[in-house]
Parts: C-alpha cells; structure tokens; sequence
C-alpha cells in the first residue's frame, strides 16, 4: 500500500523531470497565497518553488543580501541555476518584502517570458477584498493577453472544483493520519501537501484518493499516547528537526504551516455566483500568517487548532531573518501562554545541515513533556 | 519580565509615570559630538518645537496617536492629534545611552535579535514604559513589515484602538481610488475613536498649512541644489524627518530656513563647492560619528529630504487622491529606487553615493543593485557600507571608516 504513496510522492520528487513533459505552459509560484486556480483555468500547470535542490549560493547573497531569509536565497538561487529553466516564467506576491525584492531580481536575472507581481492586501477590510478581486482580474488578463486563450466562468468553476478536491484529500490524510490509520509522519504529510502544489493536481487528485482507497475500513488503533505537538511558522520542510521531535515519542498533529495545513484549509465556493468573488474571498479570508498585520486572527486561529487537536505543546519554527514570524513570536508566545500552551521557539535556516545545537533543547523540551 | 501574562505593561498605563521614565532614561544624552548649528534660528525653532511637541504628548488632555514616519499626518492634525512616529522614536533613544537598555529589554521578552534595530529601540522604548500613551495606533504598510507588526504590538501593549490601511504597491487609477477610499475610512475610525466629529473646513485648513509650509521648503531645496551652504542640507533632512506637515509651526519652521538662506545668500555666506555624496538609507542623528567623519570632507545630500512623497504638494481639490499618490511613492521597489536616485543625483549634481545598509533592513539591501546599476549607468562612484546606527554589536566604524577613506581616495 505504501507503493500508492510513493507514486503521489513521486509527483514532488521528480517534478523537475515530470514538468518540462507537461504539454501545457508552467509558470512557478512561491507563496501559497498565489490562487493556483487561475491559472489551472488558463490550461497552465502552476507549481511552487521549493528551494529544495539548492542550498544558498553566494551570488545569490550578493546579489540580495546575507541578511535574507534563506527559503528566499535558496529559491534564487535554483533560479541562477537554471533548475527551472522549463518555466514560462512566474508569478509572484508581496506576502512579505524579500519576496518583493525576489519578484524583481527574479525578473533580471533569471529571465523568462511571463511574470506577474500580484498584491495581496495586508488587512481584511471590505474595500482590500475589492481591491483584491481586481488584482485577480489583473492577473486573468495578463493570463489571457500573453497566452492568447479565453479563461470564461466555466474554466474558473472547473478549476475551483479542482484544487478543492486536492485540499479535501489532503485534509482526510492528515486526519488518517492523525487517527493512526494512515502509516505517514509529518514530513510525508508536507511530501503529500508539496506533491499537491507541483502542477499537476489532475494527477495528484488521482493518485492520493487512490491511495486513501487501500486504507478505507481500515479501524483506528487505540488512541496512541504522546505529548501532541503544533508547528507554527515560517517556510519549513526540515526533516532533521521533525525526526528530533518524533524519537522524542512526541506527536506532530497539526501543521500549521504553509507546507502544511494552510495550504489545505477551508474551501472556496463553488455554487458562488461570481467565481472570481470566492477566490478572492477565500484567499484574502484565510489569509492568517504572519504577514497580516492583525496578529490576533493568527493567534485566533492557532487557538482553534489547539483546541481543535488537543495540543500539548507547541513548536514555534522561524527561518533567521524571517521579518514577519520572528515580530509575531512575542505576541503568539503570550497568547498560547494564556492558554497554558508551553511553546518551544526554533530559529532556523531552511538547509540546516548540523542540528546538533538545538537537538538537545528540542529533546529537553519533548521528553520532559511525556515523561 | 516588563510585560504582563495579557501583554501589557506591568507598570500601568499612566503618562505621569511614562514622562518621568523617560525623562529618567534619557539623562545620559549624548552631548560630546554637539555640533553648532549653521542656520541657528530655524535650529533653535525647530529644536523647541520638537521639545514642545514631546511635552504635550505627555499631558493627560492631548489625543496621541503613533504612526509610521510617512503617515500622511495631515489626517490626524485635522482632529488636533499629535503623532509620534516609530522610527523617530528610534532615534531619539539611539542618541542616548538607554539605547542598549531598549534593545535589552526586548530580547529579554522575546524579540530576536536578527530584526532590524530600528524596530527593535521602539518597541525596547515601549517595554521601558518611556513612551506616551497612544489613543489610537494607526497601522499600515509603511515602510516595511517590521514596522507593520510594530504598530499592531503597540496597539496590544497599550491597549489602544488601531485603525489600519494598505498602500498598494503600483500607482494606477484604481490603486489610487482604492487608497483614497481608505483614506476616508481612517478619517471614519478616528471620528468614532475620539468622539469628535470631522470638520472639513478644518481639514482644509490643515491641508493649506501643508502646502504653504512644503512651499517654502520647496524653495529652499532649489537653492540647496544650486550652491554650498554649509549645514543646509543637513538642515532639509532634519526638517523633513520632523514630518509636521499640516501643523502651523511647520511653516514657520519653513520659512524661517528659507528667509536664513536668503540671508546667507546676501551674505555672500556660500562655500566653494565640495565633491557632493548622496547618502542612501536609513541616516543617523547629526551628531553620528559617520555623519560627523563624512561632513569634514564632503557635502552630503539626503537622499531622503529629495524622495518624491516629500516634495508633493497636496491638490486641496483632490486631497485624498493626491494624498494617496503621495503614499504610494514612498513604497520602495527598484524601478522607483532607479528613477528617483538618477533624478535626485542629476539635481544635485552628485559626485558619489554612499549606501548605507543598515542591519535588518530587507529593503534596502534588496534594493541597493539598483541603486548600484543606477550610480555605474552615470558613472559616479558607489560605494555601499553596512551598518547599524542604533545597535552597537552589529557596527564597528573602525572598519567602516577604513573603507570610506579609502573610497575617498578615489575621488
């Protein structure tokens, strides 16, 4: 059954070798907010940037900066690297201001035909989802101009359908998951959920509810015990620091991440009346990272998961230089303590190669914890 | 632990105690680099005009309001708010030694130390409860997302209502009716947050104040870029950063520093002309070791006094729009870096620039290739210095003094 799986995986694993044979045009995407919809709609496989395949190269930092956060240099620089060089281009947001600066030294030294830089807004007032809306009818008709198609309500309705399925799997495997149905850890769960943004959802939707299928009927263990632990923060796909945290005997059951749970939240409205409307207004409204600038509906919503999930213990992972997560970290540590919530605050890089320096405290923390 | 299991300040909220704090705090003022100034009486106008402005924030009866540097204060004047920005926050604890309590303070309640200084002193100058307490935090996106998070803690820490609104990034038509749109709604926010009702020929009247001081400063800058003046420059930086537009003190500010220059023209008080560097990013008080070293040597321009937003002037029958435009000018992206470089070097003549990066600042280092590519198109000299004005452990002028002499070797 594990063999299901692998083939979803595979969809991550080699999305460089899978894309370029992709008979439509690609365009890359680095901020989950980047509504994946349009652009399926416009018969183009959108996929995100990782920064997996390359650690942070030096004429990336000198070209930015040292002092940027490193899923933002190690993008760059797969892009110097040409790791992308099958894509028409890309389309990029101001989630925060390394990003803004990425959309433009992307442009100049990366090259490509198509790019986009769509605004998102920072509060959530009436007028900034109008505003929005425009934004994503900006973007349609670049779509339309550059590519030459029509994206009608149909495509935009088809499209919706689409990624809603994606996000419906993905939120039964981490339920299965968390029941202990499913035999995957956390970092399979970001696998599925990256497997999920390479752009190719058709095939996506396909494999993971095939693979879901094997394991219908199949009874929950007993509720199996362990301190159960949330990860809150930035860009994070560290598999170093989830294996830590899981010998600890500690249980990751919530992500709350954008390789995680936030990229399948909620869903958009098919039955609405005006498809762009419900894209707009599912984007702008589950926007709660960090970089909104109300930090009460974050601290909100990592209460629901709390609850939700019955949490123990939280996680709180920041990339160095990561502006948004780390002037959050006070206020979510208060809140969560309000709640009697400990939270155990892990500044990283996204390739960390030597964990040694913080396993000892993520250890102290866990095992403490369970025993 | 300065602040409570509810994030507030566990000293209380009381500005009797917040002007003794800070009046405690900042005894230590650095007075050694105390530099004459060259055009004394707009300095001593405008020195107690700051002086005035910070004692009234402390008065029970005064409406406070915190911002970001270029909040378009004129929406806050018109309700008699007084506003504070962060970062003139920053610089002013900067210029003292309770610098490294603030910046203490903030690591020991949870504040990484990888964020830049700037955000760091004022929200350490919050946690010391040196500041006054706000009665309303207006939040945007100005000038970057440190500061953005900033004013959101704030309103938590005081336990003060915050009104918020998002600069687009691109000036389009929709952009502009989109922020003018705001615009009007922050005006909603601050009518319900105080009681008072808006009053349009007082809006109107702040609105002329406004020009007729930018009037004035307009033309002072025109001179400023023809001949040296000694401290003149300097003088336009430091009345842009007072950023009072809208107030009357601001014109006669303003007027002071023109009807000066005319003086010293007459005079015939102007010096041989000096290689002009335009100093790019983030500049530290006058009396700053940097500035101290540069200013023996070479004129230096702020670049700042010269970015479009503050040489606007507001179209009183298009207020909110033209406000907006003024807004949007001020978020940073290359192309505009490229342009209002080129035309503020081309103005000014300048012979070289100095970017100044200070730690933290994402933007400024993303942006400065552009700036780099602008200055090697022109062919003047560049150079680029990281730095920290407020926080000592990330800056060490030895080194950095060693480069710029030896940039101005080349000169």
């Amino acid at each position: 059954m594990t063999q299901l799986f692998d083939s979803v995986y595979d969809l991550h694993r080699s999305r460089l070798e899978l894309l370029p044979q992709l008979d439509r045009p690609k365009l890359g995407f680095s901020s989950i907010y980047m509504p994946e919809e349009l652009l399926y709609a416009a018969g183009i496989a959108p996929f995100r940037l990782t920064g997996e395949t390359r650690t942070v190269s030096s004429e990336a930092s000198s070209i930015l900066s040292n002092n940027f956060c490193s899923y933002i240099l190690s993008c760059f620089s797969e892009g110097l690297d040409e790791v992308y060089s099958f894509a028409d281009g890309h389309v990029f947001l101001d989630t925060c201001d390394m990003r803004k600066r990425l959309y433009e030294v992307w442009q100049k030294h990366v090259g490509g035909q198509f790019y986009h830089l769509l605004e998102l807004p920072k509060d959530t007032k009436p007028a900034s989802f109008s505003y929005y809306r425009f934004q994503l009818k900006r973007l349609l008709g670049d779509l339309e101009e550059h590519y030459g198609v029509t994206i009608d309500e149909e495509a935009l309705r088809g499209a919706i359908r689409l990624c809603n399925e994606s996000r419906r799997l993905l939120r039964t495997a981490s339920r299965m998951r968390n029941e202990g149905i499913l035999p995957i850890q956390s970092m399979q769960l970001l696998e599925l959920v990256k497997a999920g943004s390479a752009g190719m959802k058709e095939e996506f939707n396909r494999r993971l509810s095939a693979a879901l299928r094997e394991y219908e009927g199949v009874e929950a263990p007993a509720s199996p015990n362990g301190c159960k632990v949330l990860i809150s923060g930035s860009y994070f796909d560290n598999p170093s620091i989830l294996e830590v945290i899981e010998r600890t005997g500690a249980r990751i059951v919530c992500e709350d991440l954008s390789t995680g749970f936030n990229y399948f939240a909620g869903e958009i409205n098919e039955d609405a009346e005006d498809p762009l409307s419900a894209i707009a207004d599912y984007y702008l409204g589950k926007a709660v990272s960090a970089r909104m600038i109300d930090a009460d509906r974050r601290a909100a919503h990592i209460r629901d998961l709390v609850e939700e999930h019955e949490i123990d213990a939280v996680l709180y992972v920041s990339l160095k230089f990561c502006d948004t997560n780390l002037m959050d970290y006070p206020y979510i540590r208060h809140s969560l303590a309000q709640q009697g919530i400990p939270v155990l605050f892990i500044e990283s890089e996204q390739h960390m190669t030597n964990i040694q320096s913080i396993r000892t405290r993520i250890q102290t923390f866990f095992e403490t914890r369970i025993s | 632990m300065i602040l409570t299991r509810e994030f507030k300040l566990i000293d209380g909220n009381d500005r009797k105690l917040q002007a003794r704090k800070m009046r405690e705090n900042l005894t230590s003022y650095n007075m050694d680099n105390y530099i004459e100034p060259s055009f004394p009486k707009t300095a001593r106008y405008r020195s107690l005009f700051n002086a005035y402005y910070i004692t009234e924030c402390f008065k029970e009866q005064t409406k406070v309001a915190y911002v970001g540097e270029v909040f378009p204060n004129e929406l806050l004047f018109a309700f008699g708010f007084i506003s504070l920005n962060f970062e003139s926050i920053s610089t002013l604890f900067s210029q003292s030694e309770a610098i490294d309590m603030c910046l203490r303070l903030t690591e020991e309640n949870y504040l990484p130390r990888d964020l830049c200084s700037s955000v760091r002193a004022a929200y350490g100058a919050a946690l010391a409860n040196c500041l006054p307490r706000p009665d309303m935090i207006i939040i945007n996106n100005h000038l970057c997302d440190g500061l953005s998070k900033l004013g959101f803690q704030f309103s938590k820490i005081y336990d003060t209502v915050y009104s918020t609104f998002n600069v687009p990034l691109q000036e389009t038509d929709e952009s502009v009716a989109y922020l003018a749109e705001q615009f009007q709604h922050v005006l909603q926010e601050i009518e319900q947050a105080t009681g008072m009702a808006y009053d349009d020929a007082r809006f109107r009247q702040v609105i002329a104040l406004s020009n007729e001081a930018k009037d004035y400063f307009l033309k002072t800058i025109d001179i400023a870029k023809k001949v040296h003046i000694p401290g003149l420059q300097r003088e336009l930086y430091e009345i842009m950063a007072v950023n009072c537009w809208g107030m009357k003190e601001m014109v006669k500010i303003c007027r002071t520093l023109y009807d000066e220059t005319q003086e010293k023209l007459a005079a015939g008080e102007t010096a041989p002309r000096m290689k002009r560097m335009l100093w790019v990013g983030l500049a530290p008080d006058q009396s700053h070791e940097m500035v101290q070293y540069l200013e023996h040597k070479i004129e230096l321009v702020y670049w700042t006094t010269y970015w479009e937003g503050n040489l606007m002037l507001l179209d009183s029958g298009q207020t909110l729009e033209t406000m907006a435009r003024r807004s949007i000018s001020y978020l940073w992206n290359s192309v505009r870096m490229r342009e209002q470089t080129a035309y503020v070097c081309d103005e000014n003549e300048i012979d070289c620039i100095i970017l100044v990066n200070t730690w933290g600042c994402r933007n400024m280092m993303g942006l400065g290739q552009a700036v780099r590519e602008m200055a090697l198109l022109k062919k003047i000299k560049f150079l680029s210095v990281d730095v920290d004005i407020r926080d000592k452990n990330n800056y060490s002028f030895s080194q950095v003094k060693n480069r710029i002499d030896a940039f101005l070797e080349i000169l």
